[in-house]
């Protein structure tokens, strides 16, 4: 699906100080025609909320010390307590691959490698956008 | 069901972005509910600290009790279209888990008075939703202050010590937009200087309803340290009461409306013109489209004028 204007939450956590790889994607993704929004969160909630006022169509999670299956059990029903049913969720990072598998599970559609070019992230976004359901 | 009246003003906001027509019928009812937000401009060069001083004034506002829309816009790259929406982690951490704050990035999308019209629009919906200030962030470059200038109540300059040449450009925007100015990085040891200086120029604003002037107040502040934000929010405040004081508020809010009156109809007549079948077009219009433009407008004025409308008399 296709969608004149995507809009993207970058999430990183607030402890992880490795900032440069969420810049760089929210540059990577506004260079493929994408309105990014980058912000360090404290708790899910956070995320969930600017999700809401911020309308938009895809939320990111950048996890680089780990947490990332606590953070998908508490992301995903917020975000399906707030009404945002067809939010696109990819979470990025360090995260082992043993735990790509529980996170679908939980609900995140997709998780990318570190290292990974934007390009990568920007077609599946493109491709996927609009057709994701949180169950 | 706090959420999901969120919810709903976050959608009505991405039609009205998206110049949805549905969405003017949703602003045409709430628009009995709105009247009461007091709006707050915040402008200034690129990195002068605008998001930073938002979130200090959120902080700020909230500890007195006040609820708080903000709406940040930054501009799409001319090249992908795509944004940047800044950084966004002060004024979220302002923010964090408090019903009493709606924040919405938009991307300016490059469309010449679309952006004004649409951020007018969404000024409508936060006070609509009840806010009781909307503070509205853009970088100000060139013509972009301007048109914020006519949506708010007061317009607060944020300006930084050791720009330089950026200095004299800004003392222009001073005279035409600035109601209050704001030196922030007032932690750095230049800030001091830049404040006496500005304070020396003696800036005034015309009340243009009545024989008397505002002293344009020059504030030192430091919205990374939080310092001197209380102060200028009360200056905000002295502002918006001045304003009250003769018909300068109610001309503020007339310019406004004056501006979406603008924007729909000239929205709305773009889209008439253009369902109109090109072989609709008589031949001998289409060889002069000046001619033609002239006499289809003419019709239109004409046609008000002769039913005894008023406001838009033929010329
Ligand atoms: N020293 C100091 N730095 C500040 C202060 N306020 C903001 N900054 C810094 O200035 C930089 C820009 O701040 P922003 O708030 O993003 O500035 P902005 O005007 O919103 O920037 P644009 O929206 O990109 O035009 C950041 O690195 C801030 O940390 C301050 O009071 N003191
Ligand atoms: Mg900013």
């Amino acid at each position: 699906m296709s969608k004149e204007h995507i809009k993207v939450l970058l999430a990183k956590k607030k402890i992880d100080v490795h900032g440069r790889g969420t810049k760089l994607l929210a540059r990577e993704l506004r260079d493929a025609g994408m309105e990014v929004v980058y912000f360090r969160f404290g708790v899910v909630d956070e995320i969930a909320d600017a999700a809401v006022q911020e309308d938009v169509d895809v939320v990111g999670v950048s996890v680089m010390t780990s947490g990332q299956i606590q953070i998908a059990r508490g992301l995903i029903p917020a975000l399906k307590a707030r009404g945002l049913d067809n939010v696109l969720v990819i979470m990025g990072g360090i995260i082992p691959e043993v735990d790509y598998e529980p996170l679908y599970e939980l609900g995140i559609h997709r998780c990318f490698a570190p290292g990974l070019p934007g390009g990568a992230v920007a077609e599946y976004i493109r491709e996927n956008v609009g057709t994701a359901t949180l169950g | 069901m706090v959420s999901d009246s969120v919810r709903h003003a976050a959608r009505l906001i991405t039609q009205i972005e998206n110049g949805v027509p549905a969405a003017r019928a949703v602003l045409a009812e709430l628009l009995p509910h709105c009247g009461s937000a007091q709006l707050v401009g915040i402008t200034g060069p690129p990195g002068a600290g605008k998001s930073t001083l938002t979130a200090s004034l959120i902080k700020e506002l909230r500890s007195q009790g006040r609820s708080v829309g903000v709406i940040a816009v930054d501009p799409s790259s001319p090249f992908s279209m795509g944004a940047l929406l800044g950084d966004r982690d002060r004024m979220l951490e302002a923010a964090s888990g408090d019903p009493g704050v709606f924040i919405r990035s938009l991307a300016s999308r490059g469309v010449p008075g679309g952006l004004a019209a649409a951020v007018n629009d969404v000024v409508d919906v936060m006070d609509a939703m009840g806010k009781d200030v909307v503070i509205v962030e853009t970088v100000g470059v060139g013509q972009g202050e301007l048109e914020i200038a006519k949506i708010a109540h007061t317009v607060v300059l944020v300006f930084v010590p050791g720009y330089g040449d950026a200095l004299q450009a800004m003392k222009a925007g001073i005279t035409e937009i600035a109601d209050v100015v704001a030196v922030n990085k007032g932690d750095l040891a230049e800030a001091s200087r830049a404040v006496q200086e500005l304070r020396g120029q003696d800036y005034v604003r015309h009340d243009p309803t009545a024989d008397r002037t505002w002293v344009v107040p020059v504030q030192k502040v430091s919205a990374l340290r939080n310092e001197g934000i209380a102060e200028l929010v009360g200056l905000i405040d002295d502002h918006y009461r001045f304003t009250a004081q003769s018909a300068w508020r109610s001309e503020i809010e007339r310019n406004r409306r004056h501006a979406q009156f603008m924007a729909f109809v000239t929205e709305r007549l773009r889209a008439e013109l253009a369902s109109i079948d090109l072989d609709a077009f008589d031949a001998g219009w289409l060889r002069d489209p000046y001619a033609a433009a002239e006499e289809f407008v003419t019709e239109i004025v004409k046609a008000r004028a002769d039913r005894g409308a008023v406001g838009l008399a033929a010329k």
